[in-house]
């Protein structure tokens, strides 16, 4: 018995890591001119899975870590007014992948995208992800700041 | 001997079966930066104070106005600074006729009205300088107007010793968001 259990170890799923190029920088200027502001620059996310097997499954997750920017005088702003929208490429390996629509931020894990591995290490795709905010003349002047959590999953 | 083997086989499927279930996770904190920039700008068209009609009388007939469009955020933190103030560029008008005796701009008296919630419009009538700027509206923190308009009356003290002319005088309008 022992020894069944301890040959099966080693055909667990490969572990999943991810990497970002950065944060996200929203330059918001006059409403009335851009009441839609894009971000001054995308955010990329790399996600690798090492040692995948054939039909392993894959997913990365968006949400807020809360539910409002926060500045040091201004009212919250909340991060509902961030739309999201993300495209993905397999950089390496093999298995695919498969982008949802783009959302509004919420502090609910969304899955931004999902797919399935061979059994090629590493099996490494990266998102691309694009951002606006909606902006508007309620907004106190001031530097606000929140964080993503961008989680992968690999099983 | 037959039971034994099928004992085996049995646990190495379980053994498998678990094995498919394993998960692993990573994630990322990216920051996400907002900024919110102050805002202040205005737009003042030329305008005429008028034509006098009665000599003896001009604080009645020469008293002009004008509009001052603007747009202005302030921050939460800021003013007392946030204003649109209005100093001449000139410390005398310019006559139309060489020689012709000017108003000077200690005859010049200046007023506004402007509404909306941290909006407070200076009424009363201050003498115009063209050293120092004067205060036509002033804005309270936090005060956030994407299309404001103020206006900003101008009158002329009368005086038996102005020569019958047309006079100009350029005038800065300036607004500041903090």
């Amino acid at each position: 018995m022992v020894l069944l259990v301890s040959a099966t170890s080693g055909w667990a799923s490969g572990s999943v890591s991810i990497s970002t190029s950065g944060g996200v920088t929203f330059p918001a200027g006059n409403p009335s001119v851009q009441p839609i502001t894009p971000a001054s620059n995308s955010l990329v996310a790399t996600i690798t899975v090492t040692s995948p097997k054939n039909g392993d499954f894959w997913n990365l997750t968006i949400r807020g870590a809360s539910s409002n920017f926060t500045g040091s005088s201004g009212a919250p702003i909340p991060i509902a007014n961030v739309q999201w929208s993300a495209s993905a490429v397999v950089l390496d390996g093999r298995g695919n992948v498969t982008v949802s629509s783009g959302q509004n931020l919420s502090t609910s894990d969304f899955t931004v995208a999902f797919g399935s591995t061979g059994n090629k290490s590493p099996f490494i795709v990266q998102v691309t992800f694009t951002f606006t905010i909606t902006n508007s003349w309620t907004y106190d002047a001031d530097t606000y700041l929140q964080n993503l959590v961008l989680t992968a999953t690999a099983n | 001997m037959n039971k034994s083997i099928i004992l085996t086989a049995v646990i190495l499927i379980a053994a498998l079966a678990t094995s498919g279930q394993a998960q692993s996770t990573s994630a990322a904190s990216p920051t996400m930066t907002l900024t919110v920039p102050q805002v202040a700008t205005i737009s003042v068209s030329n305008f005429t104070m008028g034509t006098s009609a009665n000599p003896g009388s001009f604080a009645t007939t020469l008293q002009g106005s004008v509009n001052l469009n603007y747009m202005v955020r302030v921050p939460q933190g800021g003013s007392p600074n946030a204003k649109i103030t209005v100093q001449a560029a000139n410390t005398s008008l310019t006559a139309g006729t060489t020689g012709s005796a000017a108003p000077g701009l200690t005859s010049l008296q200046y007023s506004a009205t402007a509404s909306g919630t941290g909006v407070t419009a200076n009424s009363s009538w201050q003498s115009l300088s063209g050293t120092t700027a004067g205060t036509l509206v002033t804005f309270a923190a936090g005060t956030k107007v994407n299309a404001g308009t103020a206006t900003a009356s101008f009158r002329v003290t009368d005086s038996p010793t102005y020569d019958a002319d047309t006079y100009t005088l350029p005038l800065t309008f300036t607004i500041s968001s903090q």
